[in-house]
């Protein structure tokens, strides 16, 4: 059991999210990173869908009320247990009374503070992801606040923490000179755009403007331009959608997007590249690179690769201690 | 693990269980796979004594309980528990300078894990002979502590 | 079945969904293939689920396969012979206030755009019997279908940030009724008390594909 120290607006309780309830209205929600998510979960020995906070405001504090085995993983910085520091994407074991800060990170801008046996809020719509428009999931379907108390589920394993883990920030590279590259699919639309307006979308570093958040990172550069105006009918869409109002700044559309939309799509970032927008802050740049559906297999099988390296860690260690 | 092609046990892995071995209870491990085999064995001197002197709630490495065994003697060091890379934490803080009991001073980075080298005790610690980033062996001196002089060093 | 002969569009939503798209113009023959083609599609290996849009539906995965292609035809041939579903859904009365500062901010907006009074805005927005083509944007969000062409107003310039729950609106050619607070860029005429998602009931929305909506007059605020 934790009790939220700190102002904690726009922080919310997150697992892989709702996949099967867009034929309701309703979107997906769950984690922005979700390869930290898992792996926050797997150093604890959880299930990786297990509900975790994900973090985008610092710092960030919680008082542990009971003891309790705990990870932070996402950005790269550090933590504060009482007065001893240590690094993030460490697991470690809280005794009862002992307050855990999350500080401003070096690296990265959504940290996830996982707890041993996952942290237990009811499951809705076979996810225990904040649905913030529809009220529901997560506590009480809204971000968290100080004074919040939230519950973990009884952990099976007991043993005493203490190890850390190299972040995917660091063994996949991640940004380049303030740039982050996303690999792109491309969509329905794409083709009623020119072969100039292609290539600015392609060439452009686009910047992250403030109005990016887990709806949607809005972009800033050149201005894209269909030939003609694109008229849509209102149709699906996943997180990571790229969509291009009239005002020609893309939007990538995310978790907490609507499940639905109709605006021009030009393509859709990977699956496999999603946790890296989750880990985009405000003011780097993004640069689209276009990929067939076999690069996104393989850039999938990279990060399942990393979370296996993690798993198979932790069971060497699990195996001996 | 296990079922990997033994062509790729590499040094890695053997590190890594070697350095799981001194951590765990086990005396000696044997894996076999096929043609090849490993065969991991420890020294049984002062480590197991160590483990019997200490609460196991406090959760030292068996590497710091040897530290603790050796605290009779004026200069005692810190020593590296597996092989790895050594990454200093808090490192803009510099040396020597006095640390707490318990508090973390570097991790080394065997793979994607990161084990912890933590101070002994409340002390005022010195680097040994070695940088951050550099690969270190197992027992590979890290630190010098001196506990009895915390009040004149201070 | 439908007039237009011409091949649906078929388009990639990423690595996790399907789009398919049918031809013009915006029918409720074509929906009703869509419908038909979601109740097969559900049952496809690995689908997560299938959703139907207005005339498209999206075909979610966790992960596509590598090779689309196989998928792609498979569900040509299953548009070229899949029936429309006649669904015999329930019909929903909702009563609406129309107008007044309160309830239908935007009125003004439609009667300017459409040179029609405010009596005959309302009365050719509580004719038709409305129906319920899809579910999106919100919970519990109905795209309807059948809105008289004379009412139809363009969106607004700028969105509405929090359009209260049970809002009825008015963007392009489609009306509908929000189900909880959020941001809008539809023209708000109205306002009505139902709601329309309950997460403790199964299914969780209230109107399902193939139901119908029918406005009617609770009071009209000049």
């Amino acid at each position: 059991m934790i009790e939220i120290m700190s102002s904690a607006a726009l922080c919310t309780v997150q697992d892989f999210g709702r996949l099967t309830s867009r034929q309701y209205g309703v979107g997906t929600a769950g984690a922005m990173d979700q390869l930290s998510l898992a792996a926050a979960n797997i150093m604890l020995g959880n299930p990786e869908n297990s509900a975790s906070i994900e973090i985008p405001i610092f710092p960030f504090k919680v008082r542990f009320t009971q003891d309790c085995d705990f990870s932070v993983t996402g950005t790269e910085g550090e933590v504060s247990l009482d007065n001893s520091r240590l690094p993030t994407w460490w697991a470690y074991s809280a005794k009862a009374g002992q307050v855990l800060t999350i500080h401003q990170p070096k690296k990265g801008c959504r940290a996830y503070l996982a707890l041993g046996g996952g942290i237990d809020v009811p499951i809705v719509l076979g996810s225990r992801s904040t649905q913030l428009r529809g009220e529901f999931g997560g506590l009480e379907g809204r971000m968290l606040q100080k004074g919040d108390c939230l519950p973990a589920i009884q952990a099976t394993d007991n043993r005493p923490l203490d190890f850390g883990m190299t972040s995917p920030l660091s063994a996949l590279a991640f940004e380049q000179e303030n740039t982050i590259e996303l690999r792109v699919v491309t969509a329905a639309e794409y083709d009623e755009y020119a072969t100039e307006a292609k290539e600015l979308f392609w060439n452009n570093r686009w910047k992250v403007t403030p109005q990016s958040n887990r709806y949607g990172y809005r972009l800033h550069g050149t201005e894209i331009r269909p030939e003609k105006p694109i008229e849509t009918l209102s149709h699906g869409i996943v997180p990571g959608v790229i969509q291009i109002p009239p005002g020609g700044q893309p939007i990538i559309q995310l978790r907490d997007a609507q499940p639905s939309g109709g605006y021009p799509k030009f393509g859709t970032v990977i699956e496999a590249d999603l946790w890296r927008i989750g880990q985009a802050a405000i003011g780097k740049h993004i640069v689209f690179k276009e990929v067939s559906l076999k690069d996104a297999a393989a850039a999938m099988q990279q990060n399942k690769r990393y979370l296996d390296d993690v798993k198979q860690m932790i069971s060497l260690q699990e195996a001996f201690v | 693990m296990m079922d990997k092609n033994t062509s790729e046990l590499d040094v890695e892995f053997i590190t890594t269980l070697s350095s799981l071995l001194n951590r765990s209870d086990l005396t000696e491990l044997r894996l076999e796979n096929g043609l090849t085999s490993i065969h991991l064995k420890r020294d049984q001197n002062e480590r197991m004594a160590a483990e019997k002197t200490l609460p196991a709630e406090l959760q030292m490495s068996v590497f710091e309980q040897d530290n603790l065994l050796k605290s009779q003697r004026a200069k005692e060091t810190i020593v590296s528990p597996t092989v790895g890379i050594l990454h200093f934490f808090n490192s803009e803080l510099g040396f020597p300078r006095q640390v707490e009991a318990e508090e973390l001073l570097a991790t080394i980075h065997v793979g994607l894990l990161q084990l912890p080298v933590r101070a002994v005790n409340k002390s005022v610690i010195e680097l040994a002979e070695i940088q951050d980033g550099q690969v270190v062996e197992y027992g590979t001196e890290l630190f010098q502590y001196d506990s009895q002089n915390l009040g004149f060093m201070l | 079945m439908i007039a237009n002969e011409e091949q649906p569009f078929i388009s990639l939503l990423g690595t996790s969904g399907i789009l398919l798209q049918a031809p013009a113009p915006l029918q409720l023959e074509t929906q009703q293939k869509i419908w038909g083609l979601a109740e097969q599609v559900e049952s496809w290996p690995n689908v997560l689920e299938a959703i139907p849009g207005m005339n498209n539906i999206m075909i979610t995965y966790l992960e596509l396969p590598e090779d689309i292609e196989p998928i792609k035809a498979k569900l040509l041939d299953a548009w070229r012979h899949v029936e429309g579903i006649q669904k015999d859904g329930k019909v929903i009365d909702l009563p609406v206030i129309y107008g007044g500062t309160e309830c239908g901010p935007h009125m003004q907006d439609v009667v300017t755009h459409t040179g029609l009074s405010i009596e005959e805005i309302v009365r050719r927005h509580t004719a038709p019997l409305y129906p319920v083509y899809a579910l999106g944007s919100h919970p519990g969000f109905c795209y309807l279908g059948g809105m008289d062409s004379t009412l139809a107003t363009p969106r607004r310039q700028v969105p509405i940030t929090d359009l209260p729950g049970g809002a009825v609106s008015i963007g392009g050619v489609q009306t509908g009724v929000s189900a909880s607070q959020g941001p809008s860029g539809w023209n708000t005429i109205g306002r009505t008390k139902m709601q329309f998602f309950d997460v403790n009931k199964m299914p969780p929305a209230l109107c399902r594909p193939g139901d119908y909506i029918r406005f009617c007059v609770e009071e009209i605020i000049q």
